[in-house]
């Protein structure tokens, strides 16, 4: 059966001149996929520098013929800088990753992944952990995913008893309502908490960081966030569709609750394993995608895979400055919502409308 | 109840529908029925409908009558209490689904895009049918998504973000996504309303050349003007019935009309063509 179309099209290459469009499209999209391996590049380069960045044997870099000499080096970078820079990878590619699905599902550009319940659930698990069952941290962050799973679960579950709005709208408003319960439940935990002991823990967990990191963390974690990004990788055309009108998107052959259900799955489990082991680590979903769609376009076939490399590169280099700048630990946390805010600042203070060229 | 007594219904004199408009009908609608959750009133009650192929049928209605959920419907987002809908003498649930949507499009009346995608990306999204859900576009894709565009006369514009454009060339943008899923059917959400004269012109322009092409358009229009200028067919819908159906000629009435908006309609002759004044 020929389509009625097919002859539309026909006629409208024959009719007008394409003066090599395709050519052009594909050098441009060329360019796009350079930018992409030029940011997986420079992560490389970054990430290995990384391993000699810190304050041993003296501030700043550690050359890397020490480590040919020194027990204590080869010590630190095994066991010490590498699963942490690792897991800085893992947290940033995650925090990129979800945030720029979550842009897209949400059809809205402010969304970060914390959004509902995950990082104000991770917060209650984490607090109550610290108050209830000790500080081992085994327990505050299998604590802190559960309750990150449990904030997404319930912000669900309300969004589907709600009565009022669109679906974005049910799930937005169900996760306020959500991440505002836990974060009361945070509130509560702190005041019961021993100011001396407790108090003290549950602030620094709040600030996140990595400081505790040991080959251990990012091992656990791994399976989960890897099978979750390589889920929203092979779908990475198609989250397009999603943010398209729902009439749209339907017409165009999308399921969107199933295709909805999946992507948001995978991109809340994601950022709920990584946040369970460091915390909450903010503005690097949201300020990331906005970077890589100036850099690579909207189009999520490449701002996609370009956010995850993209949050990857700014945690560890985030990391880098924390663990480094002052004798003591400057919590991630602060570090990446002042960069972040000031880039988001930056970012948006430009020019609004892009054009490719 | 049917309360499609008024006036009666039309059925056609002349013309090659005569007689087999079912066989011939593309999209039909047999005694529909749908509401809002159960209990609530019934949005359309007992529709019976049909688009025949190849050409263009206008549905009108006021605010409110049922024309969204009825394309709603036909798009299978909502599905009806009872009542048949059938493509090409098929039941639509038996159609797989990238079938349908290689078979249908939809133009809505307008779209937000809060992302800053490319005009060529934007319209590349209308290859989704053709693609499984892993795949990404191929050349052959793209080379569509430009014929598309340079079909509705914005393929110099293809690198410009969607977000830039005025509102005429996004009414445009998203007949070309619609045209790039080589569609059979292409519904028109109110497809001019928001146009100026000029654009309107080359919407206008584009929807005939369509139809040449042996695309049926189905559209929804508050102007009767429009429907009679590019429809064949006419259904007038009002509070959830078939008031009337039939070709344009003899169901767009000034009774007809008045009926429908429940305020005067006045019909001029001007030459071969008739203009309907409304209040």
């Amino acid at each position: 059966m020929s389509t009625p179309s097919s002859t539309v099209a026909a006629e409208a290459r024959a009719s007008v001149s394409p003066i090599g469009a395709l050519d052009q499209v594909q050098a441009l999209r060329r360019q796009g996929q350079r930018r992409l391996w030029l940011l997986a590049a420079l992560l490389i380069a970054v990430t290995s520098a990384s391993l000699f960045i810190g304050r041993y044997p003296r501030p700043y870099w550690m050359s890397p013929w020490v480590l040919g000499e020194d027990a204590m080096a080869q010590q630190i970078v095994w066991a010490l800088r590498m699963p942490r820079v690792l897991m800085a990878v893992l947290l940033g590619a995650a925090l990129g990753g979800a945030g720029i699905t979550l842009q897209m599902i949400f059809r809205n550009p402010l969304v970060e992944p914390g959004f509902l319940g995950v990082s104000q659930g991770a917060a209650f698990g984490a607090a109550f952990s610290i108050v209830f069952l000790g500080s081992a941290s085994l327990y505050v962050q299998g604590l802190a995913m559960l309750f990150a799973f449990a904030g997404l679960g319930l912000s669900y579950f309300l969004a589907q008893r709600l009565r009022y709005g669109g679906w974005v709208l049910r799930l937005v408003l169900a996760g306020v309502a959500v991440s505002a319960i836990f974060s009361a439940g945070v509130g509560l935990l702190k005041y019961l908490a021993d100011p001396l002991t407790e108090l003290p823990e549950i602030t620094y967990w709040l600030l996140g960081g990595l400081w505790s990191v040991t080959w251990r963390d990012p091992l656990l974690v791994a399976p989960v966030v890897l099978s979750s990004l390589t889920v929203l990788l092979l779908m990475r055309w198609r989250l397009n569709l999603l943010a398209l009108n729902e009439e749209t998107s339907h017409s165009l052959g999308v399921r969107p609750v199933f295709e909805r259900a999946l992507m948001l799955t995978a991109a809340v489990a994601a950022t709920a394993s990584v946040v369970a082991i460091a915390g909450i680590v903010g503005w690097v979903g949201l300020l990331v995608p906005h970077i890589v769609r100036r850099l690579v376009g909207a189009n999520t076939q490449l701002s996609l895979p370009a956010a995850m490399l993209g949050g990857a590169l700014f945690v560890v280099l985030c990391d880098d400055l924390a663990r480094s700048m002052t004798a003591g630990e400057i919590p991630l946390g602060i570090l990446t919502s002042l960069l972040g805010a000031a880039g988001f600042l930056f970012v948006l203070a430009g020019n609004p409308i892009r054009t490719r060229e | 109840m049917k309360t499609n007594d008024f006036p009666p219904r039309v059925v056609s004199a002349a013309g090659p529908e005569q007689g087999g408009a079912r066989a011939d009908a593309i999209v039909e609608l047999q005694d529909v029925h749908f509401g809002y959750g159960s209990g609530l009133a019934s949005v359309l009650r007992g529709v019976d409908m049909q688009a025949p192929a190849e050409s263009a049928t206008a549905i009108l209605g006021s605010n409110g009558a049922g024309k969204s959920t009825l394309f709603h419907l036909i798009l299978g987002m909502l599905s009806p209490r009872k009542g048949l809908i059938l493509f090409d003498g098929q039941p639509r649930d038996e159609w797989p689904r990238n079938r349908l949507s290689r078979f249908l499009a939809l133009v809505p009346q307008s779209e937000y895009i809060p992302f800053e995608f490319s005009l060529l990306d934007y319209v590349l999204l209308g290859r989704a049918p053709h693609l499984t859900a892993l795949q990404t576009p191929t050349d052959e894709d793209m080379q569509q998504a430009l014929d598309a565009l340079e079909m509705v006369g914005l393929g110099a514009l293809w690198q410009r973000s969607v977000p830039a454009l005025s509102g005429g060339e996004r009414q445009l943008a998203m007949l070309a996504r619609a045209l790039a899923q080589e569609p059979r059917v292409l519904l028109l959400d109110e497809p001019t309303s928001h146009l100026d004269p000029s654009n309107r012109g080359r919407v206008l322009e584009i929807l005939r050349r369509l139809l040449t092409q042996k695309v049926t358009l189905i559209f929804t229009t508050h102007d009767p003007n429009l429907a009679m200028s590019l429809a064949s067919h006419a259904v007038l819908i009002r509070q959830g019935t078939v008031l009337a159906a039939g070709p344009a000629d003899t169901t767009l009435t000034a009774a007809a009309l008045t009926a429908l908006y429940g305020s005067p309609v006045e019909m001029h002759e001007a030459g071969a063509r008739k203009l309907f004044w409304v209040g």
